[in-house]
């Protein structure tokens, strides 16, 4: 008859040799031996607590010491190297060609943060990014710092901070996710990094989505999305003189209604996308004022948005071919605005130079292959066009054109990966001017960018 | 002669100190309520001088207090969590489960509702909330009201895990302090349904349905046939000395397990 230590020692041995990370999963296993007679209860509870801390003490696992409420714990991120090779030549009203802005840049890219989960479909996250623009998270090696190699310049940001509830079968739809704080979106945006939205933008707000399963046609699924963000509280403060600065934010409203029938073949995405979306802006004014130099950026921009994909397999591969219509219903007085020398004050209809009518923006383009197991690789190329007063540069994808408004041109862009979490990505950009005349601040007379990163996910 | 006398009345007074043992008991209100002190009445007529502070709110609590050294005993429904571990080893506490007692959770309803019988998934879906009128199960049309523990009771967590697949309760479930609060409500309430420990099953107003034809009895919960059967425990830093060794002995004793039988719970042996 074996002893106790025996017993223990024995069982213990069986599972640790299946692995520690067995101990949480090995209830089962010590009833059944219960049951079998092989070890009584009290030396069965005695086997349990052991394997527990043998957990805690020397699993990675069994030491993150997680709250009571916390479900689930995720950390994530990702890390991109890049070089970038920028020839741009500036927009000159005057002229039609401004000097050659030519250069290397050696750039990377950090992204590192935790999503926690919690019972009733609720989580919480927050993330670090590099870099303090809205539509960038480059920062730069040999920048500027107090000495060389000094950390001075590198510094990382709360690019997110959100809750967010999302169930399915939730009251009258199929699915329902409802975010607040400073999250990413989940609005249909076709193109290279999203066009109309830059893919690093995070918005400070509240965003909704609803899905409804087979609407109108069987397989054919509607969902409703929504985002009020605030771009500028404009809070009154003492320092600001009453009258002169309104205790009133700006804000951007997104709605978007998306049609689709998508069907999943060898986990890639087939079928059809189409979105008709509303982008306004909203900025306080006192008497035909801007009440901020900041607010001058969201005045007249009310833009109905059209993006379209249709993806189809060609060769084994998926072959998506999308496009983007937008209008900006105030298009014209926004270039109008852009296009004068003051940035206080509205004047419509006095424009320097001739604005004409540019309240347009589109994207062409298709994308070839998906990115899902390692030796993948995917090819896409895209036309694009942006006129001066057709949308915001504060949204626009800020690799092509620099970001601004008032260009056209092409991009393409050929990935491959390495293994599950490495990737190498070459992309190149080449825009020039719509309107060669405008200011400078409307986009370059001409820029081509050349990106080639390798990115690790994890 | 005086420091003499001084001296032997110091001596005195220690030698009284030492015989006067407090035993501090933290944890489960499954077993602090009633039977812990019933066997701390009978421990202290056979060890005069032993007194006893029993606090019994939650066996979250009782794990807690022998991680911070503020009880010998913790009193728990249920076993230690991982991260209770984690925390009692960081602190060099190394918690040692033993059994006292075994219980089992009875599904209780009024004792007006015509109901005697409910599947394990009729349960699971009942406290989920996926059930929430008596006449989705055959009973009588009414709304059905949920009784719960509190989020700090070790049965509150162990119900999860034996009835509920680890699935969150209803958004609408109540949650009560005790096991005798359930009982009350319960009792008060038609459509009312709760769980309780075995020694609860008999308070007045109330009626345990069985589960897919087994209700909580010692024969049933002892071969494990019953599904809603759990251990219960004393958790002590490593092996108990002192005063909460011999407690521990004394409820493990034969004396010590017919108090178990009588308060209502399973005995760890077959008693005679």
């Amino acid at each position: 008859m074996l002893n106790l230590k025996s017993k223990l020692l024995t069982t213990a041995a069986f599972l640790c040799g299946a692995g520690l990370a067995l101990a949480q999963d090995s209830g089962p296993l010590i009833d059944l031996l219960v049951k079998k007679g092989v070890v009584n209860d009290q030396e069965a509870e005695e086997l349990r607590a052991e394997l527990v801390k043998d957990f805690v003490a020397n699993t990675p696992a069994g030491k993150l010491n997680l709250g009571s409420t916390v479900t689930g714990f995720r950390l994530a991120g990702d890390i991109r190297i890049r070089y970038q090779y920028d020839n741009e030549v500036a927009n000159f009203a005057a002229a039609t060609k401004g000097p050659n802005d030519d250069r290397s840049r050696y750039r990377y890219r950090f992204r590192f943060g935790p999503t926690v989960s919690f019972s009733k479909n609720w989580t919480a996250g927050f993330r670090l990014e590099t870099a303090n623009g809205a539509t960038s998270t480059n920062d730069d090696f040999g920048a500027s710092g107090s000495t060389n190699f000094a950390k001075d310049s590198n510094v990382a940001y709360v690019g997110q901070i959100y809750l967010q509830y999302a169930s399915a079968n939730w009251y009258f739809a199929d699915r329902a996710d409802f975010r607040v704080g400073k999250h990413a979106h989940t609005f249909f945006t076709p193109g290279v990094n999203g066009f109309w939205i830059d893919t690093d933008i995070n918005f400070e707000g509240i965003s909704e989505e609803l899905a409804f399963n087979d609407v109108g046609l069987k397989g054919w699924n509607l969902t409703l999305r929504g985002g009020q963000y605030l771009l500028a509280a404009n809070s009154r403060t003492a320092s600001k003189a009453a009258g002169s600065f309104l205790n009133t934010p700006s804000t951007m409203w997104v709605g978007q209604a998306e049609y689709s029938s998508i069907k999943l073949v060898e986990n890639n995405s087939y079928g059809t996308r189409i979105a008709p979306t509303i982008v306004a802006f909203t900025a306080p004014e006192i008497t035909g004022f801007i009440v901020n130099s900041e607010a001058n950026n969201y005045d007249n921009l009310f833009s109905f948005i059209l993006p379209v994909e249709h993806t189809i397999k060609v060769g084994n591969k998926p072959l998506a071919l999308y496009a983007t219509y937008g209008l900006n219903l105030q298009g014209a007085s926004r270039a109008n605005r852009l296009y004068s020398t003051s940035t206080t004050a509205v004047v419509y209809g006095t424009a320097n130079g001739n604005p004409k009518d540019y309240d347009t923006m589109f994207n062409a383009g298709f994308r070839y292959g998906a990115l899902r197991n390692p030796g993948d690789w995917q090819f896409t190329g895209e036309y694009r066009s942006v006129e001066s007063g057709a949308y915001t540069s504060l949204l626009l994808d800020s690799d092509f054109n620099g970001g601004r408004l008032n260009g056209k041109g092409y991009i393409f862009s050929l990935a491959y990966n390495w293994t599950d979490a490495i990737g190498t990505t070459a992309t190149f950009f080449s825009s020039k001017a719509i309107d060669k005349t405008g200011p400078a601040s409307l986009g370059f007379n001409k820029a081509d960018v050349f990106q080639l990163d390798l990115t690790a996910k994890f | 002669m005086n420091k003499f006398f001084l001296l032997l009345a110091a001596a005195a007074l220690t030698t009284s100190a030492l015989a006067s043992e407090k035993l501090v008991i933290k944890g489960s209100d499954t077993l602090g309520a009633k039977l812990v002190p019933i066997l701390a009445e009978d421990y202290k007529s056979r060890n005069p001088g032993t007194t006893f502070e029993i606090a019994a709110e939650g066996s979250t609590t009782g794990i807690a207090a022998v991680t911070d050294s503020t009880a010998q005993i913790g009193m728990s429904s249920r076993r230690a969590k991982s991260t209770e571990m984690s925390a009692a080893t960081v602190k060099g506490v190394t918690l040692k489960p033993t059994i006292v007692a075994f219980d089992g959770l009875g599904v209780i309803i009024n004792h007006a509702n015509p109901l005697t019988t409910l599947t394990k998934r009729q349960v699971e879906q009942i406290f989920a909330g996926d059930i929430t009128d008596w006449s989705q199960v055959g009973g009588a049309a009414g709304p059905i009201s949920i009784y719960t523990r509190n989020t700090s009771s070790g049965t509150y967590s162990d119900f999860k895990d034996l009835a509920m697949k680890k699935r969150d309760y209803a958004g609408s479930s109540q949650k009560m302090a005790g096991n005798e609060q359930i009982a009350s409500e319960v009792a008060k309430n038609a459509n009312g349904i709760g769980y309780v420990g075995l020694a609860y099953l008999h308070d007045p107003g109330i009626k345990t349905v069985s589960i897919e034809g087994s209700l909580p009895t010692e024969e049933s919960v002892i071969s494990k046939q019953y599904p809603y059967a759990r251990p219960t425990f004393y958790y002590t830093n490593g092996e108990p000395t002192g005063e909460a060794a011999k407690f521990v002995e004394f409820t493990l004793s034969d004396a010590g397990q017919q108090i178990v039988r009588k308060v209502g719970f399973v005995p760890v042996r077959k008693l005679n």
